[in-house]
């Protein structure tokens, strides 16, 4: 689970952040990245 | 970062070691700082397809497009009999933008066998999506994202 690699890092990833989908799916990966890091902490 | 720091004091020569390294730099989004440490790792373990495609990956992700398709071509044996040198045939065709050639490569059993990896899904996904597949790549990056990515 690596939310800052989808959401900024991945060039290749460029052609598909501005669609509707990928938002969506990376709303869900957010949620479990923000999860992960708080059991970490 | 203090981990591998650790594994390369106990076991300076072993290539795992730098592939974890250019891996921690990969997901980073250091891509540049990945290049050394995953070149490394094949170079030790020249045999090894799981660092032939990596060293075909990182040097794509560096804008050194021509020099990964080179060695692919010239070190990677096609057809692929395994699912890390199938990814890098994948590269290979994404890099010419050879639709044809990914289509006979994507069988089902190509399809069955990557999909069970997350990691090998978004791969994919991230694949398509530079070649402009843009719902291919949402329907791999989806899967990943299932399968816990």
């Amino acid at each position: 689970m690596n939310y800052p690699f989808l959401n900024e890092y991945d060039p290749l990833l460029e052609n598909i952040r501005g669609e509707k989908r990928f938002k969506l799916t990376l709303n869900k990966v957010k949620d479990r990245w923000i999860s992960l890091r708080h059991i970490v902490a | 970062m203090a981990i591998i720091n650790r594994c390369i004091k106990i076991d300076p020569i072993n290539p795992m070691i730098d592939s974890v390294l250019g891996w921690n730099h990969f997901y980073n989004g250091k891509f540049e700082l990945a290049v050394n440490p995953l070149l490394t790792a094949c170079n030790l373990t020249p045999e090894s397809r799981m660092n032939k495609f990596w060293k075909s990956l990182i040097l794509f992700y560096n804008n050194r497009a021509d020099e990964s398709y080179e060695f692919i071509c010239k070190f990677v044996e096609e057809p692929a009999r395994d699912s890390w040198t199938q990814l890098t045939i994948f590269l290979k065709y994404i890099i010419k933008g050879d639709k044809d050639k990914l289509g006979l490569l994507l069988t089902p059993d190509f399809v069955k066998a990557h999909r069970l990896d997350p990691q090998n899904s978004y791969l994919i996904a991230a694949l398509y999506s530079y070649l402009g597949e843009k719902e291919k790549s949402l329907e791999w990056l989806d899967h990943a994202v299932e399968g816990g990515l």
